[in-house]
């Protein structure tokens, strides 16, 4: 029985290399089982901001899609006709979300058939589609991050592989998405499968493997649960490949996963065989068999190979027989070059041998012969290939090492440079402070620096007032108005959905107080915020800051401005509409007037502005409140070099006079 | 053939909302929204909507920019803004747009939107009710303005009568303790605003509209 322990060992080995990798970035990306491919996919469920364009067309290019994507592993050929229609239905459209999926699928049909050149070409060609689609730019530039991993693989590329990986990663994480993550480590897992360096392989699956738990993704963690179990069987580690797989099997059962669950269940097959427990290594390939559809040869062979394999050791050498046909059957006129179909012939050799069929056993142990050479070619320039890129990705890091050491060396030189200008600076701000001390030296000279320090504080305060008041009319605008708009299109929806809502005094009253919450909103937003206006026109601005105040007060304000004041400073004209609205609201609340004359008047060497009110006026002596209103204004006033005049008495209403000088 | 709507909004709740408000209409269909400028000017390049629905205040370009490009590139595509402001000076701005027919609130009713994007589809105008009243408004305002200019200030009056008592500019600015260029600056509105260039054509003027005595 040493024979069949060889055997089954061999073609564990056998799906972990030169099927395993691609099985796994099939799976993930094109069998559509796993929510990233499920995205990717089904291009209908699209994230928020997003609608779906529910032309048939696109319905129709979605449908090409996802059938294309299903077929890809078992006929190709299909696959390959199938997303040539929906591509060209998608630039006739044109749609760039379809385009890029179709030619990322070809480019796989290509990559799958070995000519990798193309599969690079056709990717190339998707990039701007991807990276521009329509309504998923963002996880399909994911995508096709992931895509370009595929060639690169194929090729012997690990490096480039898992440069773009990372790409797809860092994207990935960027904008929070769980599916795709999952799928850049399950996909870097594989590649360094590949790359037989197992324990950074067993690092990422594992990462992946927190993470789809976290929601869970039974999907994921099926095919993340398998590849780990590629990872530990080629570590030789048998006990944890086994739970791997047992994991591997439920998650698959769990999610429906018919695929990873094939998978699952022929290499828990393969594991009892290589331990010599045929009857549990039958249980497991039969429970596949059952649900592996007819047309999927390929499947069928490794199952029928296995129970011809288990019969074989449970000495049943007719059952043996009889399944080895039937795995015969699967792959006849088929081109199936691998280890499977090697160790295959050998098998039904040995099993034609124990019947007494010598011609039969001739027969296949010429087939396999001929097969098993022609395969160790093939698999030893895969071992140079695999030790050259190792080389490879050891001079890349040495690279990298020594970039960061010149790195730190050129920090190093530009701090002691820095120290060097830092000191000189120093000491000529020094000489000089003291230069400027002795010529400032006097009573008057200090005066006039606390008043200018005064002036840059308030200067300050009102910038800082500005942004702040800016940035509370943007978040009410944008954010709470916004909610409350959203509110109020919920509450339309709720009316369409019951007829008798609208009769509900209780729903009315809501939306009507939503109403005037976003009218009040509207406003203070508006004053807070009136640069957009004063960008375009400050007379413009003021002429309509007054008429609404008009409307919202019991007053007539008539509005007189003349010159120009397009060339005035942006600071200088928001300052002038702040100036006007504070004198006006000082009006509203103090001097109760029913009349309000506002002129502003530039000529080519002044600015002024006169606001006068038919009001109650004051005793300019005595601190009254429209008195200490004027105060606020009167911080501004200075730092714009200007002057108030004030003209008013009790019972005389007021007129109040400010002029600024254009020299400066 | 149904209506295809685009939305242009940058806050995906509001463009949700429209959408589930417009679900039931068998006549008009969204088909795409953009949550900003650039999004939006290359969705409209591949799917081209009869009606967009478009916002003014968005991260990067602002509606009024955006407008002026549709306009100029996609004489086809009907543009109304729906918007949370309804100040006059939006309103003024996003109107002079060719191709922006119609200017909503966001409180505006299913009903109405729905008229909105009728009417707009088949070449016509639609404002808001509270929109439209208030371009009203602002019309009256902006006649009444004109009217107010023959207004003078306090000051202004002070010196008009100054200038009638026959005192040169510098006599002015010491009776008022004024400087000569602040002076001069209220002559000039005065002139201005009387419409008048010469001393003796003023004089005869502000005594025609009674606004000194002799």
């Amino acid at each position: 029985m040493s024979g069949a322990v060889h055997l089954s060992f061999f073609s564990l080995r056998i799906r972990l290399f030169s099927r395993g990798v691609i099985y796994a970035i099939w799976s993930m990306i094109i069998s559509g089982s796993p929510a990233s491919a499920q995205q990717f996919h089904n291009l209908t469920m699209l994230p928020e901001h997003f609608f779906s364009i529910a032309s048939e067309d696109t319905a129709y290019v979605h449908k090409l899609l996802g059938s294309a994507g299903y077929y890809l592993p078992l006929h190709s050929d299909s696959a390959l006709f199938l997303y040539e229609q929906a591509k060209q239905l998608s630039f006739r459209i044109p749609y760039p979300d379809g385009i890029c999926v179709a030619l990322n699928g070809i480019s796989r049909f290509y990559a799958d058939r070995g000519d990798q050149t193309k599969a690079l070409a056709y990717l190339r060609e998707a990039e701007v589609y991807c990276k521009n689609a329509f309504f998923r730019a963002r996880s399909l530039t994911v995508s096709w991050y992931q895509s370009m991993a595929i060639p690169h693989t194929y090729s012997g590329r690990n490096d480039s592989a898992v440069w773009y990986l990372y790409r797809s990663l860092e994207f990935a994480r960027s904008l929070k998405d769980t599916a795709s993550m999952l799928a850049a480590y399950n996909l870097l897992g594989t590649v360094w499968i590949h790359n037989k360096d197992l324990n950074n392989a067993i690092r990422y699956l594992e990462k992946g493997e927190q993470l789809a738990l976290q929601k869970p993704y039974t999907d994921d963690l099926a095919l993340i649960s398998n590849n780990l179990a590629i990872a530990y069987g080629n570590l030789g580690d048998s006990t944890r490949m086994l739970h791997s797989l047992q994991r591997a099997a439920t998650y698959a059962r769990i999610s429906g996963n018919k695929r990873q669950q094939q998978k699952a269940l022929l290499n828990l097959a393969d594991y009892y065989l290589k331990g010599q427990q045929p009857a549990e290594a039958l249980r497991h390939l039969q429970e596949g068999l059952s649900f592996t559809k007819e047309e999927n040869h390929t499947l069928r062979f490794e199952f029928y190979y296995g129970l011809s394999n288990a019969w074989h050791q449970l000495g049943h050498f007719r059952k043996a027989r009889t399944y080895g046909l039937a795995a015969e059957a699967c792959i006849s006129g088929k081109q199936l070059h691998t280890f499977s179909k090697a160790y295959f012939f050998e098998e039904q050799a040995r099993i034609c041998d124990a019947l007494g069929d010598r011609a039969g056993a001739y027969h296949y142990q010429k087939l396999y012969t001929a097969l098993s050479d022609s395969l160790n070619r093939t698999s030893r320039k895969g071992e140079i290939d695999r030790l050259e890129t190792m080389y490879r990705l050891a001079e890349h890091e040495k690279e990298i090492a020594h970039k960061e050491k010149e790195l730190l060396f050129n920090a190093a030189k530009i701090r002691n440079r820095n120290i060097w200008i830092i000191t000189i600076s120093i000491g000529a701000l020094g000489i000089t402070a003291f230069l400027f001390g002795l010529y400032r030296n006097s009573r008057r000279r200090m005066l006039l620096l606390r008043q200018q320090k005064e002036i840059d504080e308030l200067k300050a305060m009102i910038s800082g007032e500005e942004k702040e008041r800016n940035r509370i009319a943007i978040d009410l605008h944008d954010h709470v108005g916004g909610l409350l708009s959203a509110a109020f299109y919920n509450l339309e929806r709720i009316k369409e959905e019951n007829n008798d809502m609208e009769h509900s005094h209780a729903f009315r009253k809501i939306k009507s107080l939503i109403g005037e919450v976003q009218y009040e909103i509207r406003n203070t937003a508006h004053n807070l915020m009136p640069d957009i206006l004063i960008h375009h026109s400050l007379p413009e601005a003021v002429r309509i800051y007054c008429a609404d105040m008009e409307r919202d007060a019991a007053l007539r304000i008539d509005v007189q401005i003349q010159g120009q004041f397009d060339n005035l400073h942006q600071d200088f004209q928001l300052s002038l509409y702040r100036i006007i609205q504070e004198l006006v609201q000082n009006i509203l609340k103090h001097a109760e007037a029913t009349h309000v004359y506002v002129q502003l008047h530039a000529s080519s060497t002044l600015v002024s502005l006169t606001v006068e009110d038919n009001g109650k006026g004051f005793d300019p002596e005595q601190a009254t409140t429209q008195g200490r209103g004027l105060l606020n204004i009167q911080g501004r006033i200075t730092i714009m070099n200007g002057r108030l005049s004030l003209d008013t008495n009790p019972g005389k209403g007021t007129s109040i006079y400010i002029e600024f000088d254009l020299n400066d | 053939m149904s209506i295809k709507i685009a939305i242009a909004d940058d806050h995906s709740l509001i463009a949700e909302g429209i959408k589930n408000m417009l679900r039931y209409s068998s006549d008009m269909e969204v088909i795409a929204s953009y949550p900003n400028g650039a999004t939006l000017l290359a969705g409209i390049s591949l799917i081209r909507p009869d009606v967009l629905l478009l916002d003014i205040a968005m991260p990067g370009r602002q509606g009024d920019e955006l407008a002026a490009i549709i306009s100029e590139q996609y004489p086809e595509i009907k543009m109304i803004v729906l918007t949370s402001t309804d100040n006059i000076f939006h309103i003024r701005n996003m109107l002079q747009y060719k191709n922006v027919a119609g200017y909503l609130l966001k409180d505006t009713g299913k009903e109405t939107l729905e008229d909105a994007i009728k009417i707009v589809y088949h070449g016509g105008q639609y404002l808001g009710t509270a929109i439209a009243r208030r371009i009203r408004e602002d019309e009256e305002n902006l006649q009444r303005q004109k009217e107010a200019g023959r207004l003078l200030t306090k000051r202004e009056k002070e010196i008009l009568q100054l200038i009638i008592d026959n005192h040169t500019s510098a006599e002015i600015a010491e009776i008022l303790h004024l400087s000569r260029r602040t002076v001069e600056h209220h002559r000039e509105s005065i002139f201005s605003k009387l419409d008048v260039k010469k001393t003796s054509a003023l004089v005869k003027k502000a005594l025609e509209l009674n606004l000194v005595q002799r």
